[in-house]
């Protein structure tokens, strides 16, 4: 008996303990204990200031730069394309929806909005003020593109200067003088991304 | 419904039932009314929003001047017999008739230069500087010059929107 009531508590010591260790170390986004009643976070607004945004690639969907509470886009109505569409821009303003919406999976050109692209929230999503829990370490293509060029200009200019070329017959030229008409070539024999 | 034919008959009820009808309360008592628009209000900006003033059926349906009252009462009756015949009694028999409704009310409010909306909403009072770009560039151009109307841009403000295919501004 004794020994049970033992065992049993011991059991449940071992399940508190684990608890209070899963709350103190998981990183979590949660922000309190699980156990604990949270406040929540205010709801953050839509950005509705009409001011386009960066791509972040150039084939990214554009964001939606104001709020579409209520717009309905269902089989009887297309509220986005009251505005957006071809026939609508002109009274409205509004960027017209890029030409690929006018076109068949197979390039061909449409009169109307193409089917597949009818469902605009499936690609264009509004954007709201709230910070992101984690940081997005997303690096912009011409950001990364603009590092690897500075890295082959160090390379470049370290090579040169231990004279160990060891491609081409150019070394008698001096490597990477701004003007000289075969820059680009060169370029291209050290590093594929010298020709952008 | 009898009440509303007894107030006609004795003129001196009527004011009292047509009082009595002009209620959001008298709108949704009818089920048709309840399951369709009502529960797609209820979505909507009119119903619930950060001020807590909302739009009941009637500040948007009924015109407050009473001529105009008497005559859209007459209009709604119809709406009623609707009912009654069993036209609309169900939400398929309701859709099918929605746009044919949806145009009577795109008429009215174009006709009346949206006078109902406008009996909450005065342009005079409209302060540009605090709508978004895209509202004030719309009323402070199209709207202002009088070439268009509310109902002309805002449509399906308050309900769902039956098949818009060929109306205008879709
Ligand atoms: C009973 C008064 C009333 C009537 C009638 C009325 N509205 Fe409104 N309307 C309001 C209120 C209140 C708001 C919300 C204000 C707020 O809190 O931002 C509103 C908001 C709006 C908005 C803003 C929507 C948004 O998402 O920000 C539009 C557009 C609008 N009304 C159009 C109309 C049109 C068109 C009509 C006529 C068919 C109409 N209203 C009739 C009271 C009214
Ligand atoms: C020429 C078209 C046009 C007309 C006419 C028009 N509106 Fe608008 N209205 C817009 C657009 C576009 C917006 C912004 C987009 C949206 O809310 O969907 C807007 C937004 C609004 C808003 C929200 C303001 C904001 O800052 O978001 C209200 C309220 C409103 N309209 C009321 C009215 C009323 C009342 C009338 C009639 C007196 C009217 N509008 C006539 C195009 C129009
Ligand atoms: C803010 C204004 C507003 C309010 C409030 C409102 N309506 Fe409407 N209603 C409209 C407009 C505008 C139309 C024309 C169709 C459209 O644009 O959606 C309409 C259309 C209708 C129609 C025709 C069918 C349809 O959906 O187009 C019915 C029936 C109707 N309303 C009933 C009601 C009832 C019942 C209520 C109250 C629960 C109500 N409405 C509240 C503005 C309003």
């Amino acid at each position: 008996m004794m020994k049970k009531i033992i065992f049993y508590l011991a059991f449940c010591l071992m399940g508190t303990s684990f608890v209070a260790v899963a709350g103190d170390t998981t990183a979590t986004l949660r922000g309190n204990a699980i156990t604990d009643d949270a406040y929540p976070e205010r709801m953050p607004t839509i950005e509705n200031d009409d001011v386009k945004r960066a791509r972040n690639y150039p084939m990214q969907p554009p964001t939606i730069p104001h709020k579409i509470d209520n717009y309905q886009v269902n089989i009887n109505v297309n509220k986005c394309l009251s505005c957006h569409s071809r026939r609508q821009t002109e009274e409205s303003q509004a960027p017209m929806v890029s030409v690929t919406h006018y076109m068949d999976r197979d390039g061909n050109f449409l009169a109307d909005v193409s089917p597949r692209r009818y469902f605009c929230n499936q690609c264009h999503v509004p954007q709201t003020t709230a910070k992101p829990l984690i940081k997005n370490t997303f690096e912009d293509v011409s950001a990364s593109l603009r590092k690897d060029k500075e890295k082959h200009r160090r390379e470049t200019a370290s090579v040169r200067k231990n004279k160990t070329i060891l491609v081409g017959d150019e070394p008698t030229q001096p490597l990477l003088q701004p003007g000289f008409p075969d820059h680009g070539r060169i370029h291209r024999r050290y590093h594929f991304l010298g020709w952008i | 419904m009898g009440g509303f034919i007894a107030g006609i008959i004795f003129w001196g009820g009527f004011n009292t039932v047509l009082e009595a009808t002009n209620t959001e309360t008298f709108c949704i008592s009818c089920h048709e009314m309840n399951n369709n628009v009502y529960q797609e209000l209820k979505t909507t900006i009119h119903y619930s929003n950060r001020s807590g003033v909302r739009a009941t059926c009637p500040d948007c349906h009924v015109p407050h001047k009473w001529t105009d009252k008497i005559a859209r009462k007459m209009q709604a009756s119809k709406e009623v017999w609707g009912k009654i015949f069993g036209t609309i009694n169900t939400r398929e028999k309701f859709l099918n008739k929605r746009l044919h409704l949806a145009q009577n009310e795109w008429q009215r409010l174009k006709a009346n230069n949206s006078l109902e909306c406008r009996n909450c909403h005065d342009l005079e009072f409209m302060d540009y500087t605090r709508q978004s770009k895209r509202a004030q560039a719309a009323h402070s151009t199209r709207l202002e010059s009088g070439e268009k109307t509310c109902i002309d841009c805002h449509k399906g403000i308050a309900h769902e929107l039956p098949d818009t295919a060929g109306v205008e501004g879709f």
